[in-house]
């Protein structure tokens, strides 16, 4: 007898104007936002690769879509073209693999995801800078602890605000 | 092989696009290349949505202060209220155009103070989108005169220098990024050491040996030792010092607040035609060696 897997979440649609405004409007507010210490924490570029990586559950897209926003980040920040680009686009894949697999529709595991996420993201960033750029960024500090609260917190908000714009397929 | 790529085709696609960007990034790094024309094309597409977005941001700023907020005063039909309400609008209004008119005055008399100096005033309409880098983009480029390695001031202070210049708009690179080197020595000693940012608001003062006295409080200018900053241009005040392993961990608050940047100069020009600034120049004394 075959074994086939059943996903045990949903997946949703969104129409592509969606997904363009609500990136475009993260990089919007970002550069936007004054450099401030506390500012300086938010990453809201990261947060929609992770909301529409978690909705369409599906690691093409959460990869592809990782790669633009990454990349865009990296040629207007003056870094390295792919440095962004790599680390997110490993987030966009992971997170819409572990989508397929766990309900990321509640606030709890939302929360608990992006912050394990973030870690992830600079990790991956930090190795990167090591590894071929020879520059000394911190894996794990506490900035990037307090960089994974806001955004886990910020993130669960702008996640349920986007909850509105999705459709079942 | 096709099979396995047809079978796997996530973690293929995966793979591919990170082995892209390796090459890429590898490409960049070891020949120093940079991918200007694709960035020229970045910053032309954000760049005119960022000038829009400025905007309509001082649009809906004006359109609330002079009318919505003032809809809800007149809804309560209290003549009093509404007239205090309008009057404290026109006082935030007329305070937030003085301090713009103060910020633009300090610029003009920098600008004045130094009439030989090719100053180019320009707006800040944006910051980097990336936490990492703390950089800033200007509404003024190439097209303005604007090139790589000129000088961005305000009256209180060094901001950092032009990274790139596109026709239109120019990135410039705080002094508080972690890439940013400034020269700098301590105005009253002329102690010599080199100003890093640190990737937040702070930046430090380093190669600082622990044998000197560095007070807090002290005030840094620029040494024009990096042959790009021109001499005596106020960088910031020491908030802490201690010794470190082989030099001293001093802590330096920018003096120019780049967390609120709205108008800078930039100059367009050699550093020898702002000439030395008065704290590093009026005592007439050599730098000394750290």
């Amino acid at each position: 007898m075959a074994v086939t897997y059943q996903p045990r979440t949903e997946v949703y649609k969104f129409h592509p104007l969606v997904v363009f405004t609500a990136v475009l409007a993260a990089f919007l507010v970002q550069v936007f936002l004054p450099p401030t210490s506390f500012f300086l924490l938010f990453d809201l570029p990261f947060l929609m690769v992770i909301y529409f990586a978690f909705s369409r559950r599906n690691p093409s897209m959460g990869l592809v879509l990782g790669l633009v926003v990454g990349v865009t980040q990296d040629l207007l920040s003056h870094n390295p073209v792919g440095l962004y680009g790599m680390a997110k686009t490993l987030v966009g894949y992971a997170a819409s693999s572990l989508s397929a697999r766990i309900d990321t529709d509640r606030p709890i595991p939302r929360l608990l995801l992006i912050f394990g996420f973030l870690h992830f993201h600079q990790i991956v960033y930090a190795s990167i800078e090591r590894l071929l750029l020879g520059q000394t960024a911190e894996l794990v500090s506490l900035r990037v602890l307090e960089a994974a609260l806001v955004n886990a917190l910020v993130g669960v908000l702008i996640f349920s605000l986007l909850d509105r714009f999705r459709r079942t397929t | 092989m096709r099979t396995f790529v047809e079978r796997h085709r996530h973690l293929s696609l995966l793979v591919a696009m990170l082995l892209g960007q390796l090459f890429f990034l590898a490409y960049q790094i070891k020949g120093a290349n940079d991918v200007r024309l694709i960035r020229l094309w970045a910053i032309a597409v954000v760049a005119p949505v960022e000038k829009v977005a400025v905007g309509v941001l001082d649009g809906l700023g004006s359109l609330w202060d002079n009318y919505i907020a003032l809809y809800g005063a007149r809804q309560e039909n209290e003549r009093l209220q509404a007239e205090l309400a309008q009057a404290r609008l026109r006082l935030q209004e007329l305070e937030a155009r003085a301090a713009e008119a103060g910020q633009l005055a300090a610029l003009l008399e920098l600008k004045q103070a130094h009439p030989r100096a090719p100053f180019v005033a320009a707006q800040v309409i944006g910051s980097s989108p990336a936490a990492t880098t703390l950089t800033v983009l200007l509404n003024r480029g190439s097209d303005a005169g604007l090139r790589p390695n000129m000088v961005v001031l305000t009256p209180d202070g060094v901001v950092g220098k032009v990274i790139a210049a596109y026709p239109g708009a120019a990135e410039v690179l705080l002094i508080t990024d972690r890439k940013s080197g400034v020269g700098t020595m301590v105005a009253d000693s002329h102690l010599l050491g080199v100003l890093k940012g640190t990737g937040g608001y702070f930046c430090r003062l380093e190669y600082v040996s622990n044998e000197e006295t560095v007070a807090v409080g002290a005030e840094l200018v620029t040494s024009g030792q990096d042959q790009l900053f021109p001499k005596g241009l106020p960088v910031g005040r020491v908030v802490a010092a201690r010794p470190g392993e082989l030099f001293q961990e001093i802590t330096v608050e920018p003096a120019a607040r780049l967390t609120r940047l709205e108008h800078v100069l930039v100059l367009a020009g050699a550093p020898e035609t702002l000439g030395a600034a008065a704290p590093a120049s009026s005592s007439g004394e050599q730098p000394r060696a750290r």
